[in-house]
């Protein structure tokens, strides 16, 4: 075995070419008295350059590995850098369009602020509002929310004491429950008394323009109609609506035209 | 050859004297320097090789790996040691040069490994076809031959061998890498597991 490693141990060092002197000429002579001296050479030459190719291969897959990090580590920074240099190259440009914005904004929400104030369902119907003369012959003026319930009473020991009046009782009482209903905002409700009201044929409603009026102005601020409806349903006023109450359908007829409304809403 | 203790921190060469430092820093294992030398390098390597042969990118950069891990085995087998005749990244574009003028003309056209191998092996050595044909497939038939027999080796064999001819690790170093109890024990177990592969490459 000692022999064998010693032989091992001499190759080896020929190969390096670091065989000096008597070790070399031990070497020399064991080359030539070994029939397979050459062939025990060459197979620790095939192993060393074996050994070599191997080491390449092996460390070119390191290699490789250590590339594609570098690869994907430099994807996302240029990426990162290119978005922060358009940033700062474009600074003014993006200021000045988030302050354009702003002011966009800003007039936007004012116009629709202001345009509720006027054109809104509500605020049509508030602004439009005309109190009823009180029908009794003993209280002249307007009635107003607080006389809601008494109207309704007064209304019945009216038509009470006045017989001829009794025919258009429920007429009269629909009209004013209509109004105390549509003074306290409940225009659904008050748009049903109304209809019912101009519905009724027993009697002659006097209040039918206004009756009619509010009729429309309820439907709008309950949402029951469009705008283009209500605008038709003004064309259809009754044949002795008063002429201020004819101005003011067509004043409302341009407002519900308005591009305002759009907005409003 | 003596080598040279480097501080901890591993410093890239500013000039050609640094390079005989830097050969020392590379004969073991040193992964950090080495990724360091491989990124730096590439961009130098690979625009020289694209410049000259006017390969493609993917070519290039396959050449330049190939170079590298070339340029490193011969530091560690000790087939390059100082005093360096030139720059190391110098070496390293000469390697890259080498395995490209394989692939490629001059003028850019590209010539098919096979052909271009044994072109170049004619060219150089003077040598017949069939000489060559026969050089020319030592590369792929090293690996087949000695890579399964590494392969069958038990891991203590395995450990040394590649500590020897990969690492270029003295007995002494092996010792301490692989926790061998002395230089004696470390030089036998090289010398029984180069037997037993050199046993196995005997006709």
């Amino acid at each position: 075995m000692q022999t064998e490693f010693n032989e091992i141990a001499s190759i080896e060092a020929f190969l390096d070419g670091t065989l000096m002197d008597e070790a070399k000429d031990a070497f020399e002579v064991w080359r030539k008295q070994d029939p397979d001296s050459e062939s025990k050479i060459e197979a620790q030459q095939v192993l060393r350059d074996g050994m070599y190719a191997l080491a390449v291969e092996s460390y070119k897959d390191q290699l490789r590995e250590w590339n594609e990090a570098d690869k994907l580590s430099k994807a996302p920074i240029t990426t990162q850098r290119a978005q922060i240099g358009m940033w700062r190259k474009n600074r003014s440009t993006w200021i000045s369009l988030a302050v354009a914005t702003f002011f966009v904004c800003l007039f936007l929400w004012l116009g629709t602020h202001v345009a509720k104030q006027e054109y809104s369902d509500k605020a049509l119907a508030e602004a439009n509002y005309i109190q009823p003369i009180f029908p009794s012959e003993n209280k002249i003026g307007q009635i107003n929310l607080d006389d809601c319930p008494a109207v309704i009473r007064s209304e019945i020991r009216s038509a009470k004491k006045n017989p001829a009046r009794d025919a258009g009782l429920e007429t009269s009482l629909l009209f004013f429950k209509g109004h105390c209903l549509y003074q306290s905002g409940d225009y659904l409700d008050a748009a049903t008394a109304f209809q019912q009201a101009l519905s009724q044929e027993s009697s002659e409603l006097q209040q039918s323009p206004n009756a009619y009026w509010h009729l429309v102005l309820a439907l709008i601020a309950s949402d029951q109609i469009s705008d283009q409806q209500a605008i038709d349903l003004l064309d259809q006023l009754p044949a002795h609506t008063p002429l201020p109450l004819q101005q003011k359908a067509a004043t409302l007829k341009e407002k519900l035209h308005s591009n305002w409304r759009w907005l409003a809403s | 050859m003596s080598v040279l203790i480097i501080g901890t921190e591993e410093q890239l060469p500013d000039s050609g004297g640094d390079d005989d430092q830097l050969l020392a820093q590379l004969l073991h294992p040193n992964p950090r320097l080495e990724n360091r030398l491989f990124l730096s390098w590439k961009k130098k390597c690979m625009g020289t090789m694209m410049k000259r042969f006017r390969c493609d990118e993917t070519d290039a950069e396959e050449v330049y790996i190939d170079a590298f891990a070339r340029m490193i085995q011969n530091i560690r087998s000790k087939r390059l040691s100082p005093p360096l005749l030139s720059r190391l990244d110098t070496y390293c574009i000469s390697i890259c040069n080498n395995i490209i003028r394989k692939r490629y003309t001059q003028s850019g056209t590209y010539i098919p490994t096979e052909e271009s191998d044994l072109l170049h092996l004619m060219n150089e050595k003077g040598l017949d076809r069939e000489d060559v044909e026969f050089e020319d497939e030592t590369w792929a038939a090293l690996l087949k031959r000695v890579g399964p027999l590494l392969q069958a080796m038990g891991n203590k064999c395995q450990e040394v061998l590649k500590g020897k001819f990969w690492y270029g690790y003295s007995h002494k170093e092996m010792m301490e890498e692989y926790g061998i109890p002395s230089e004696a024990a470390s030089r036998q177990k090289l010398f029984k597991c180069i037997k037993k592969i050199r046993d196995a490459l005997l006709p």
